[in-house]
């Protein structure tokens, strides 16, 4: 506060501070910066979504080839008829013996259970055998072929 | 007199305010409502999966161990079955009991039901070597333990070695049993009705029309106690 003599009398001087607020400029951009972060944080949600599915996919995978597993152990004996390169639309083999039957059941599985609609030319489907000592790879590779998983097993 | 200047905001400037507020606290609210719908369905997704894994787990570990050799019996391990199913037909779930050897001479029977959309489990060690009575549930034996909930389904099919399906059920030459589960979410995750439609063992048609998810998980398993090579 000043004291300013004028005409022999004090006058009270105020000095106002020039108060600057925000824009509506500076405002929308902070908005626009904001919902930048609202959206990225979103994706994060959408991402766990994701991670929890390819998970699943994981685990089912996992029970596929375990399940492949135990049908060949319990035909040890005819090892080398297992093998099989399954497509998305193989249809049901015509062989009735067991190791044919036990395909066509792998067959409806995988179809079953990761959705016959979900396959695409990137999912590979395959137990392939080594005839010199019996030894089993199961080769699974889902989710348009993002999902591996291997599993090898020696029966002998 | 003098005329004070005071500077405050406008009603133009309040009302803008208002809105860029509103749009805020909408957004807010928004993100946050998708982050709750989104963190229960990965939950329950999860718990879905989880139980769908441990179960099938468990109930492929107690069929791989069924059965036993007598060793004071020549004939006795050859000619017992140790898995006995009820067949749910095309409407109910199956049920399955399985005998099989704890430790030596330390014979457990293990029930698989479901109650309540429950999966049951009841293991009672035997008191004697053909399982017709029971000693109490001692130290590893408990009646009707609710495993898991939300169990839509369990199946079992038995197949011979020829790879045929046993229909009646196991028998001496049961090759292996393949399992099917199904399970549901505890709520209605589905944003929209997805009619799915399920294999399951012989209900070739199990069909849902509603918005809870549901998986299928299937397994074999080779008792090998009960199969000689």
């Amino acid at each position: 506060m000043m004291l300013k003599l004028q005409n022999g009398m004090l006058f009270q001087i105020k000095k106002f501070k020039k108060n600057k607020g925000l824009s509506l400029v500076e405002a929308l951009v902070a908005i626009i910066v904001v919902g930048i972060g609202i959206v990225s944080v979103l994706q994060l949600s959408m991402y766990a979504v994701i991670t929890a599915d390819n998970a699943i996919v994981k685990n089912k995978a996992n029970f596929l080839a375990e399940m492949m597993a135990e049908d060949i152990l319990a035909d040890r004996t005819n090892v080398k008829s297992y093998s099989q390169v399954f497509t998305c639309n193989l249809g049901q083999s015509s062989s009735q013996d067991q190791a044919g039957l036990v395909k066509d059941k792998w067959n409806s599985n995988f179809q079953n259970i990761l959705g016959k609609n979900n396959c695409t030319a990137k999912d590979i489907k395959q137990s392939s055998i080594n005839n010199l000592d019996s030894s089993i790879n199961i080769n699974l590779h889902l989710s348009d072929g993002k999902q591996k998983k291997y599993l090898g097993i020696k029966v002998q | 007199m003098t005329k004070k200047n005071y500077y405050a905001f406008t009603v133009v400037e309040i009302l803008i305010g208002f809105v860029v507020g509103t749009i805020m606290l909408i957004a807010l609210y928004s993100s946050y409502d998708i982050f709750t719908k989104s963190y229960v369905s990965i939950i329950d997704k999860i718990n879905v999966n989880k139980a769908l894994r441990i179960s099938m787990a468990t109930i492929v570990k107690d069929i791989r161990s069924a059965g036993y050799v007598d060793i004071n019996s020549v004939n006795y391990g050859k000619t017992f079955i140790p898995l006995t199913f009820r067949n749910g037909g095309n409407g109910n779930p199956d049920q399955i009991d399985i005998i099989y050897e704890n430790r030596f001479r330390e014979r457990v029977l293990v029930k698989y039901f479901i109650q309540d959309r429950y999966l049951m489990v009841t293991r009672r060690p035997c008191a004697n070597e053909t399982c017709t009575s029971f000693s109490g549930t001692g130290l590893y034996g408990f009646e009707n333990e609710k495993l898991f909930k939300n169990i839509e389904d369990m199946q079992f099919e038995f197949y011979d070695a020829g790879g045929k399906k046993q229909i009646s059920g196991p028998t001496i030459s049961t090759k292996y049993v393949h399992i099917t589960l199904i399970y549901r979410s505890e709520n209605e995750i589905n944003k929209t009705v997805l009619s799915k439609n399920f294999i399951s063992g012989d209900r070739t048609n199990l069909n849902f029309n509603d918005l809870y998810y549901r998986d299928i998980l299937t397994s074999s398993v080779y008792p090998r106690n009960i199969v000689k090579n």
